[in-house]
């Protein structure tokens, strides 16, 4: 039966084969075109309308690109936090949000004793490098926690189940910091020597934004040298080859999983100071939007890839600030409103079109 | 024999360390406190003292487990009991003393300022009004004699355990829904001065309620086989009568149900319906199909969007359809967001498509939030005045009315979605949710299936969000945001996914309980999170996993357990691998 018809089919054309074609086309690739296409011409088409329109000048959109850049950093040491992790279990910490949150929400407090005593204002370096490593140590603590006692015993479940457990940890740990640290918002304070701006080369740039992007390019930096040259940054890279073969070659796996937490964490902590000195506000819920931004960043470019993480969050940073500016057309009202719209749309469709991400392959599907 | 008798010493102290830091963690968090301002027995024991007694009990209980058996009885069951009794006495009060040490600690340093629930009354309270190192004296020996209790439980047999506990646990259960069942003995004109006083029970009360539970429960014990061996016995014909007679019967008490809970207890009641809803369609998507959604808020919103859109004075075009015949217009809507939602995203691996769908909930949550498609959904104002849905003049207009569209809603879901597990749709999700690749070398088409399990989801979730909207009568962005997925999620996860049953229970316990235990409801989000983590370390499965799922996870089990030891290496590779194959 199936031979006759297999047969047939093949020697049959006219309508048949017509509706073979047809069946035998692929949808799928058809709906991606057709929303790439629509999705660039709107590009062009908004960003020439903004353009023509001529509300900004160029001196805003430079100071746009500045903001980007500064969050983008922000994203960017966040990121290495989900990357360095996922490389090694291949699990979404869904609660590394909740991590930098930690840290930043306790420095505040330090930050306040300081603020209260003057001596915030009076020594501000070493203000800001005690609250760094408060911050730091608070993340520390909460990332291995984490990992010790909601992650470690699900290490050879499916899937979904530590990621089910992840989004627990995460709505766990924003309640319990609501519980002890209260509801409210709280206003940080930061050093007076970094109000204002500086002018670097004749643009005028925040004193924080400064401290935001010397930061990260530093944290940054260490981190990738630490990965490529220390002992623990192979030893790291070895589990995320093959965690069977490196225990064989003597690696502590479990040792070196809390490791990849603890600088995920500690990034992530030095991250939570950063912010708090830009937004100057800290409340429980500071690290939810922060975290999925990063993932996204992470994502963008290409996940397990510290490198990707910094690219990544770059553009996120930027291409936030500059969208709701640029892209969109005049025509539509209060066009910040989308800011974070932009974000995830750009994650919806770097997850369609390279799940790989820039700097990874373009593979669907990994192991 | 003195090595085995330290370590003993060992593995309590550290039982009683996690007990301490519990419930520190308990007092520092505010629940202590918050829990505080009700009794559970008036005048005797609050329900924040409760909590910690509790937490005391189980430690020690926990502590005691495993003790060494008393030597020369190998049958018997029963542990040695002084050894019993002092590994739980240890981490009784161990655990009591750290609460006296943090009592003693906030007493001289003062928290108050970074930890906000610190504040004197919960001193006083966990201190018991005195002075704070009497106050942590008296915590100590206080867990001592929990501790003691909670490993007492292992020397007692069963058959006087399982009363003793069903007492506690009904006393409980009594004291915390007082409203609730205060409620229904008023409406079964039933008087409840005797029982009951404020909002907990007498002494009294506590009385009689226990030792009826507890008699209860040793009926059950001793009589409960005889009507489920009845009931084995039929024919096949009788027994599907007596399945039909069961059946009837809760849909019958159903029926009646707004009647005896009042006005408030039915708003709850449509509440709990309305989860119940999305938890059936999620349950399709997540349990049955196996894709993990997180943006299923969205089809909720576009319901009670559309449904508001279509059927209200005013907005775009003041349609001003009724409700019934929007409503196949909004699911028909509902169900294509949903394939064009689905169809780009459904290639990607498991953990991406619940980032995306996270992704596109955000999005769908901006957007109708923002002043751009404010024409349409109003904006931060919401959509106003959603009239209520009427039947040949009869208006659903109020919570114990509006609850009958919303049960027979929640009926129809519940039987199409037990039709569909069973069906050639069902097993195809099944397999699919296994392993995907099997699955399509079976010839199963992934893409088909998993659209239309994104289909049958968002159909029934647009169901919740219609209903949402006619129940409240106006709609606002803040009630489509994250929380209300996760909370979707947490209710399948808790009865386990992949069972209907499992849903209903998840979601009278996460949204039925807060409403009832107002005290609770601060804590809302913390217990959810707390649920999620618990459930995925401990069980897996759920409260009440369906049937399949249960043999399917039994199975899995052992095979996971393998993989996972050969692929830690290291020298547990071996003998494990060797013991699965000795299993078989």
């Amino acid at each position: 039966m199936a031979v006759k018809s297999a047969v047939g089919e093949g020697t049959t054309t006219g309508i048949r084969g017509f509706r073979r074609a047809l069946l035998r086309l692929p949808i799928r690739k058809i709906i991606l075109v057709i929303l790439s296409v629509v999705l660039l011409a709107g590009l062009v088409v908004g960003t020439r309308a903004n353009l023509r329109a001529g509300i900004f000048t160029f001196e805003d959109y430079r100071s746009f690109a500045i903001d980007g850049i500064s969050q983008g950093s922000l994203y960017a040491v966040i990121a290495v936090g989900y990357t360095l992790v996922y490389g090694i279990l291949f699990l979404i910490n869904f609660a590394h949000g909740e991590v930098f949150m930690a840290g930043a929400f306790t420095s505040f407090f330090m930050a306040r004793t300081l603020s209260e005593t003057g001596f915030l204002d009076r020594n501000p370096v070493v203000s800001v490098v005690i609250l760094l490593i408060v911050s730091m140590v608070v993340s520390t603590i909460t990332a291995v926690l984490l990992e010790r006692i909601a992650y470690r015993r699900l290490r050879g479940a499916p899937r979904l189940i530590p990621l089910i457990t992840a989004i627990g940890a995460s709505l766990f740990l924003q309640n319990t910091f609501r519980g002890l640290y209260g509801a409210a918002t709280r206003g940080y304070p930061i050093p007076q020597s970094l109000r204002g701006r500086w002018d670097i080369f004749g643009v005028p740039i925040l004193k924080t934004q400064t401290l935001v992007i010397v930061g990260a390019a530093i944290l940054m930096s260490g981190l990738f040298l630490f990965i490529e040259r220390s002992k623990t940054g192979r030893a790291m890279r070895a589990v995320g080859e093959d965690k069977e073969i490196a225990s064989l070659m003597g690696i502590d796996v479990d040792r070196v999983i809390v490791q990849t937490f603890a600088i995920g964490g500690m990034l992530a902590g030095a991250a939570g100071v950063l912010w708090a000195m830009v937004f100057q506000q800290v409340d429980f819920f500071m690290g939810f939007i922060p975290g999925i931004k990063a993932f996204t960043a992470a994502v963008l470019g290409g996940i397990g890839n510290i490198v990707g993480a910094a690219l990544g969050g770059l553009l996120l940073g930027i291409f936030e600030a500059l969208a709701p500016n640029l892209f969109i057309p005049p025509s539509v009202p209060s066009p910040n409103q989308l800011k974070d719209a932009i974000a995830f749309t750009i994650l919806v469709l770097i997850l369609i079109f390279r799940p790989g991400g820039i700097l990874g392959s373009s593979e669907e599907e990994k192991a | 024999m003195a090595s085995s008798s330290r370590a003993a010493i060992v593995k309590s102290v550290r039982w009683g360390l996690i007990g301490g830091a519990v419930s520190v963690y308990l007092a520092v968090v505010g629940i202590v406190q918050r829990f505080q301002s009700r009794d559970v027995i008036v005048g005797v024991i609050g329900i924040g003292r409760a909590v910690l007694a509790i937490v005391a009990l189980a430690f020690g209980y926990l502590a005691a487990r495993g003790q060494p058996h008393t030597p020369g009885e190998p049958e018997s069951p029963r542990p040695e009991s002084a050894a019993t009794l002092v590994a739980g006495a240890v981490a009784g009060a161990v655990t009591g003393a750290v609460l006296g040490l943090f009592v003693l600690a906030a007493s001289a340093v003062e928290l108050r300022s970074v930890l906000v629930s610190v504040t004197e009354p919960l001193l006083d309270t966990l201190s018991f009004g005195q002075a704070a190192t009497l106050g942590a004296l008296l915590l100590t020996l206080l867990g001592a004699a929990l501790g003691a209790v909670g490993a007492a439980t292992h020397l007692l047999q069963r058959r006087v355990r399982a009363p003793l506990f069903a007492g506690v646990v009904g006393v409980l259960i009594f004291s915390l829904f007082s409203p609730l069942i205060r409620q229904v003995l008023f409406s079964l004109f039933v008087p409840t001065d005797l029982f009951y006083e404020g909002d907990g029970l007498t002494i009294a009360g506590t009385v009689i309620v226990f030792v009826a539970v507890a008699a209860m429960s040793m009926l059950w014990k001793s009589k409960g086989d005889a009507p489920r061996r009845r009931v084995e016995s039929m024919a096949p014909q009788q027994r599907k009568l007596a399945t039909f007679v069961v059946l009837a019967a809760v849909v019958g008490v159903l029926l009646y149900l707004p009647q005896i809970l009042g006005i408030f207890l039915s708003e709850v009641l449509g509440t709990i319906g309305l989860f119940v809803l999305m938890g059936i369609g999620l349950n399709i998507v997540v349990g049955y199909a196996g894709l993990l959604d997180l943006g299923y808020v969205a089809f909720f919103a576009i319901g009670a969007y559309a449904t508001g859109i279509l059927t209200a004075p005013e907005g775009v075009g003041s349609l001003e359809l009724s409700f019934w015949v929007a409503m196949p217009i909004v699911v028909a809507f509902s169900t294509i967001c949903g394939v064009l939602i689905g169809a780009p995203v459904l290639r990607l691996r498991g953990d991406y498509l619940a980032i995306v769908t996270l992704g596109f909930g955000e999005i769908a949550r901006i957007f109708v939030i923002s002043n751009w498609a404010a024409p349409v959904t109003g904006g931060a104002q919401g959509i106003l005045s959603i009239p209520d849905p009427t039947l040949g003049g009869f208006a659903f207009d109020d919570s114990q009315t509006i609850y009958y569209p919303i049960l027979i809603a929640c009926l129809i879901a519940a039987f199409i979605s037990a039709r569909l597990a069973d069906s050639r749709v069902g097993r195809a999700w099944n397999a699919m949710r296994e392993d995907e690749s099997v699955a399509e070398a079976m010839g199963i088409s992934i893409i088909r299936y998993k659209l239309l399990a994104f289909g049958m989801g968002a159909a029934i979730g647009s169901f919740g969000g219609q209903f949402f909207a006619a129940k409240i009568g106006s709609i606002f962005p803040a009630s489509f945001n994250i929380l209300v997925s996760i909370q979707v999620l947490s209710l399948i996860v808790l009865g386990g996914m992949g069972s209907i049953r499992g849903v209903i229970v998840g979601a009278a316990v996460l949204v039925g309980l807060p409403e009832l235990l107002r005290e609770f409801a601060e804590f809302r989000l913390l217990f959810y999170g707390a649920i999620l983590v618990a459930i995925m370390l401990l069980r897996p499965q759920g409260l009440l996993p369906s049937e399949r799922r249960k043999r399917e996870l039994a199975v899995e089990g052992e095979e996971e357990e393998e993989q996972y030891e050969m692929r830690a290496g290291g020298e547990a590779g071996a003998p494990a691998v060797a013991g699965g194959a000795g299993d078989r």
